[in-house]
């Protein structure tokens, strides 16, 4: 073809019909997914947006870099750095996550009711069911993001200090294991609750107030009847702790009994399986409660 | 995924691009959609009626957003019960209300609905600036739509429905809450969705000019019934009579018409004189001479929209070809 003389150009080209290859509906899955994991934390958004869900994630990475360091510096002086089920089982950590869910679940599901987007979405090649699914794995990546990267740095900084980085990872591996189990656990825990309170409400800050609500009640009313009270069966009811439940798993999937030592009032005979059952219970009964919002939703 | 024929073909020219088949839906107590029937072959075709007349839920429906009662629907041969996935690929639909997420810049938001009908990232990029482009909104691509003009939300809600280079577009009342000017583009715009790019488009709109001005076909519908449909080159034929207006008070021109043996009918001004052979416009000539009369007006009367559309709010439903 030859080159246009006078350096004329085309401007405007008119409307192109697409020839091309239509994606299928696994591509607009993952195409919803990835859009939650950018909006979640603030990608391509306004700043305001950007700074909570970094500054969580931030502070879980910066608490782990701050306890390795100062002990390095000073090993005498500071404490040990935490152990994994310590630093996962830690109410603390348990709070993190709960806050991220309760920032991040209300705005992957509110805005899109409230401006009445869900009409043009599901005017797109994808179910009301891949929509809501869709939410929900982007919710559990990015808590997967902040339950998964500050232990594995906790791991790879003792593997780091230690005498030899190779041999610690030999022997550890099954601690790394246990640390991803434990990481995926908690995403879909907090990701299942965050997204099944969250699609109750069309707006952002009643949806993070009833999250954070319902963990606190759950765990008061877990800790008063289960731990409190002495009638038959008692204990089962600390299974409704949902502040507590993961931290539980995670100290038995590490080894440790799931009740701390001398915290319970009466004693609490549950098995670490029972603790498990009934997290994955949660998690269903959340996932079934999200199908069921938007299977009823009208678009 | 069965891709219905390039919609350019010949053969796809001779396709009806929608087709309704004894639709009904209740919501409650309420009958929205009554055993309708409709056919809408390619171009743009209007969906009219006043609010309630069940045409949104005719698109829910024709889109597989709602499940009939009964009756079935094929949307470029595909049926929306049975493969609502594979005709929402096809398929461009902008709602009536507003359905945009303020906080997405434009280009964000038209790139991501092309990507969830199926484009590749890369062409979902480069498509939606090419339609941010065409509805006029090259240049403020990248600003946030919570920013934009009601006029300017539009345009995108157009392009988003535009992007995937669908085979048929929806729209539901599009030139709802814009001031003249910017009806008038949004109306362009639509005649240029259907005329350059090729695209059928059905028009639901309450408004008899926004119709009238870029559909070739027309369907009214009244109490979720489809009254009236075909196209407006059938449906506006010329009617049986004459309209005569005078400059001088017309009874003379009356008196004298009716001694030639013609039927006349004096409404308001005008006088409707009954059409039954050319010469009729010999006789109202002579008539005029004779009587001294001025004419003002002398034209065969051709049916309007307005008065297809008050037919069609007559409960027995009627076709072009009746």
């Amino acid at each position: 073809m030859s080159l246009p003389a006078g350096g004329a150009r085309i401007i405007d080209r008119g409307y192109q019909h697409y020839e091309g290859n239509r994606l299928g509906q696994g591509h607009s899955f993952w195409v919803m997914v990835r859009g939650g994991v950018t909006r979640g934390m603030g990608i391509r958004r306004p700043l305001r947006t950007k700074v909570l869900p970094w500054l969580l994630l931030l502070a879980a990475i910066g608490a782990v870099l701050i306890t390795v360091a100062a002990h390095e510096a000073n090993p005498a002086g500071a404490a040990a750095p935490p152990t994994y089920a310590q630093f996962l089982g830690n109410g603390a950590f348990g709070l993190l996550l709960a806050l991220f869910a309760a920032l991040v679940a209300p705005d992957l599901l509110c805005p899109d009711r409230r401006e009445r987007v869900l009409a043009l979405y599901f005017a797109a090649p994808i179910t009301r069911r891949h929509y809501a699914l869709a939410r929900l794995v982007s919710m559990s990546l990015l808590l997967l993001g902040l339950s998964l990267v500050p232990p594995v740095l906790l791991f790879a900084s003792n593997a780091l200090f230690s005498s030899s980085a190779t041999g610690y990872v030999q022997d550890h591996l099954h601690d790394l294991g246990h640390l991803g189990l434990s990481g995926v656990l908690m995403a879909l825990f907090y990701g299942a609750i965050g997204c099944a309170v969250a699609s109750f409400s069309d707006r952002r800050a009643v949806a993070a107030g009833s999250i954070i609500g319902a963990l606190l009640v759950t765990g008061f009313a877990g800790a008063v009847i289960g731990e409190g009270l002495t009638f038959s069966g008692h204990q089962w009811f600390v299974l409704l702790d949902l502040q507590e439940l993961p931290a539980r798993v995670v100290r038995w999937l590490f080894g440790l009994p799931p009740m701390p030592p001398g915290r319970d009032l009466t004693p609490i005979t549950l098995d670490g399986w029972a603790y498990l059952i009934g997290l994955l219970a949660i998690i269903g009964a959340g996932l079934g409660t999200l199908l069921w919002r938007y299977q009823r939703m009208e678009s | 995924m069965s891709l219905p024929a390039d919609a350019s073909s010949p053969a796809a020219a001779l396709e009806p691009v929608i087709m309704v088949t004894r639709m009904s839906k209740r919501f409650g107590r309420v009958r929205a959609l009554v055993d309708a029937s409709l056919t809408i072959g390619p171009g743009c075709t209007g969906l009219l009626g006043a609010n309630g007349a069940g045409k949104s839920t005719l698109i829910k429906l024709v889109l597989g957003l709602l499940a009939p009662d009964a009756g079935e629907a094929r949307i470029a041969g595909l049926d929306p019960v049975k493969q609502p996935l594979a005709l929402r690929a096809l398929v461009g639909y902008m709602p009536e209300h507003d359905c945009l997420p303020s906080d997405w810049l434009a280009q964000d938001f038209v790139r991501y609905m092309g990507e969830l009908h199926g484009l590749p990232r890369r062409v979902a990029i480069q498509r939606a600036n090419d339609t941010l482009y065409h509805v006029g909104l090259g240049e403020e691509r990248f600003r946030a739509i919570g920013g934009f003009s009601t006029g300017m939300k539009q345009r995108v809600k157009l392009a988003q429905a535009l992007v995937h280079d669908p085979t048929i577009m929806l729209l539901d009342e599009p030139t709802n809450g814009l001031d003249p000017a910017g009806r008038d583009e949004m109306l362009d715009l639509i005649a240029r969705v259907t005329n350059q790019m090729g695209i059928h488009v059905l028009l639901s709109s309450h408004l008899l000019a926004d119709v009238e001005r870029v559909a070739g076909s027309v369907v009214i519908m009244a109490g979720g019934q489809v009254m009236v449909q075909g196209s407006l080159a059938e449906l506006m034929t010329a009617t049986p009579q004459v309209i005569v207006r005078t400059h001088e008070p017309p009874a003379a021109l009356q008196r004298a018409l009716e001694r030639r043996g013609l039927t006349v009918r004096l409404d308001e001004l005008d006088l409707q004189v009954a059409f039954e052979t050319p010469d009729v416009f010999d006789a109202i000539r002579d008539a005029a001479v004779e009587t001294g009369t001025g004419l003002t007006y002398l034209k065969r009367r051709v049916r309007t929209l307005e008065d297809i559309y008050l037919a069609g709010q007559d409960p027995t439903p009627v076709s072009a070809a009746s």
